[in-house]
């Protein structure tokens, strides 16, 4: 597993690279300071995430090892979605969008914790991901 | 003609189609909406096409033709294109890793409520008494600004980008971390299948792109209630540097998973291994490199940016871009080539993009940019790439996969009628515009004088889009028709290389019962090469 994931890394270090080299031949042709700092904020972002997938290398491993469990119906996500897209649009509409929305996101999140609770009490996921 | 038996279509689950966390059915529900948003904003594009078919018409008013464009372009970029390609991607590359499931099935999940969420947000503008968004689908500031664009309209408009967009990013992040922590043994960056890698590209810049859109369209809405974000000196030109520095790579987005369809279509249909696989890898990496580092060839008129260094970049697109198409060629050069329906679709991407990509020099080039820009020409270069282009390499993949993710066949002989009726759309269409805008004609005008002698060029224009609608319901028609009579396809009707086709079609909930080795990007060639060697 902690070779797979590190095999992952390249890519990513790669094209980072790239962003960061990029962005200093932009410089150096003149480029504003917002241009330059998009570029190299992209650049760094994806050299973060390389640098996040070659430390995460060991928890995954245990992940794996133990086997995932998987939730086959979600519907508190679900209802996340619907309450996130609520509480935005209720900012225009009126209050009363917000606040069903706060109150779908409050419900949807107590439900996701909940469930968790249960998987990590083996009290029965839907189903279990294979081990490798 | 096959006699085996028709397969028994599913039944209906509701709670599954709400609440679903299986990657499959997440993705077979991002594609019917997304497809359902096409067909909409297909809809819109024919109404503007009728207004633009002669001057002068008074089919819709100015205001109602700012809102189609807006819409159409908002629809197809941000609710097709975009989730289609994504779609694709949490479909497939579980499949093709060799994992059971994606990364992380309900942040997935609640990506597709987000763009769902997002999707009817936007059009909910239509219900306002200003009516939708009508700033274009860039939004620009001050176009977009309360002033020009006032009404709840914009402002749904403006949530509903946010959303769907934010949906995107979920559904993408999903597919980079599988790509990353959920491939099966064996299974080193070097062996993912060609579709793969165009995914993970695609997923880099939706990660570094995405983000950046969410935050200009958070601050243009900050604009329109209280003011003073873009409305100082340079204001305007930041907005539109926010926006373009999502607006170009995700022209990418669009095209790089049709890329690898294509790459993948051209060489199972031509029975051979694809030519120049790991500087096809390499290309990519690039080619995204360059595709973030491209945006303000979008602004060259502005001033405000270093032409030169986007000039550069913008040019230098062509050398990566050339090796995929090398790789491409290189892989029909000899080989077995059955000309199905995905073939001829992917070789219509690979010619019709072409014009695309040389229409693209053009505006890569700050000087002849200056000429043309805001004209048809951009119009018809940018439809050749999406439409003529993606749309093509979309259909590609859909006919090369749609045995897998339905368990039943296409019809090929409707197939390729829809073919040809889509690539005479296309260039009935597209190509005109081309010459159009050569000759001065503004976009996004809802008239035009009789006296710029446009009308014929217009005209056929228009007969182009009703065609292109006309080959969209072939489609459909093959879908019902196939559906109907249900040929089972089995587990790999083509000959196919990669993983997905070592497993039942459609797959099973966790995908597969046993893996074959992997010691290369197309295991299954492997097998079957292995096993005409020994005899």
């Amino acid at each position: 597993m902690a070779e797979r994931w590190r095999s992952a890394v390249w890519p990513l270090a790669a094209w980072a690279s790239m962003l960061g080299a990029l962005a200093g031949v932009q410089a150096g042709f003149g480029g504003r300071s917002l241009p330059v700092l998009l570029q190299t904020g992209a650049a760094v972002l994806c050299g973060l995430i390389a640098l996040a997938i070659a430390l995460l290398t060991r928890i995954e491993r245990r992940h794996f090892e133990r086997g995932r469990p998987i939730t086959e119906l979600s519907l508190p996500t679900a209802l996340a979605g619907v309450s996130l897209a609520s509480v935005l649009n209720g900012t225009t509409v009126g209050s009363w969008l917000i606040i069903g929305g706060v109150l779908g996101l409050a419900l949807s999140l107590s439900l996701l914790w909940r469930g968790r609770r249960a998987i990590r009490g083996r009290r029965g996921p839907d189903s279990v991901e294979a081990g490798r | 003609m096959s006699t085996a038996t028709p397969v028994a279509p599913r039944p209906f689950d509701l709670l599954g189609a709400v609440a679903g966390t299986d990657h499959k059915s997440i993705a077979r529900r991002v594609a019917v909406v997304s497809f359902g948003f096409f067909v909409l904003g297909g809809i819109l594009a024919l109404v503007m096409r009728a207004q633009l078919a002669s001057p002068n018409a008074r089919l819709v008013s100015t205001n109602t033709y700012d809102e189609l464009f807006t819409m159409h372009g908002s629809t197809m970029i941000y609710l097709f294109v975009v989730p289609m390609a994504l779609a694709l991607g949490v479909y497939l590359v579980p499949l093709q890793v060799g994992a059971s499931e994606v990364a992380a099935p309900r942040i997935a999940l609640l990506g597709f409520w987000l763009f769902v969420s997002g999707g009817l947000t936007m059009y909910t503008g239509f219900l306002t008494t200003n009516g939708p968004g009508k700033a274009g689908w860039t939004a620009f500031d001050p176009l977009s600004d309360s002033p020009h664009a006032p009404g709840i309209g914009m402002d749904f408009w403006i949530f509903g980008v946010m959303l769907a967009t934010l949906g995107c990013l979920l559904l993408g992040a999903t597919i980079l971390a599988t790509i990353v922590a959920h491939r099966a043994p064996g299974m080193t960056m070097l062996r993912l299948a060609p579709f793969t890698w165009t995914m993970l590209v695609t997923c880099l810049m939706v990660l570094v792109a995405f983000p950046v859109l969410v935050v200009a369209l958070g601050l243009l809405w900050v604009q329109r209630y209280f003011g003073g974000v873009f409305s100082t000196a340079g204001g305007p030109v930041a907005f539109q540097n926010l926006f373009w520095f999502y607006g170009h790579p995700v022209v990418y987005v669009m095209f790089f998973p049709f890329v690898g369809a294509v790459a993948e279509v051209v060489s199972v249909h031509s029975g051979r291994r694809f030519f120049g696989y790991k500087p096809f890898a390499i290309s990519l990496l690039a080619f995204t490199a360059l595709s973030t580092s491209v945006w303000a060839h979008h602004m060259f008129t502005t001033g405000q940016v270093a032409n030169r260094y986007f000039a550069l970049t913008s040019t230098a697109l062509a050398v990566p871009g050339g090796i995929e198409y090398f790789d491409m060629i290189a892989t029909l050069w000899g080989g077995s080539i059955r000309m199905r329906t995905a073939m001829l679709f992917a070789l219509g991407f690979l010619v019709q993009f072409l014009v695309g990509g040389l229409t693209g020099i053009f505006l890569a080039s700050p000087p002849l940019d200056y000429d043309v820009h805001a004209t048809y020409f951009v119009v018809g270069h940018f439809h050749y790439t999406l439409l003529a282009g993606s749309l093509f390499g979309f259909f590609a993949g859909v006919y090369h996969w749609y045995p897998k993710f339905t368990g039943v066949l296409l019809s090929e002989r409707i197939g390729r009628v829809h073919f040809v009726v889509m690539a005479i759309g296309a260039n009935l269409t597209f190509f005109p515009q081309l010459i159009l805008g050569y000759d001065g004609m503004r976009r996004r005008i809802a008239n035009y004088p009789a006296s710029n002698g446009w009308q014929t060029l217009n005209a056929i224009s228009t007969v182009g889009s009703f065609v292109i609608a006309a080959s969209v319901l072939v489609f459909l028609i093959n879908v019902a028709v196939s559906r109907r009579a249900a040929r089972p396809a089995g587990p790999d009707p083509w000959g196919g290389h990669t993983l997905e086709w070592a497993t039942t079609s459609p797959p099973p909930r966790h995908n597969f019962a046993t893996l074959p080795p992997i010691h290369s990007y197309a295991p299954l060639l492997d097998a079957r090469e292995a096993v005409e060697r020994d005899g």
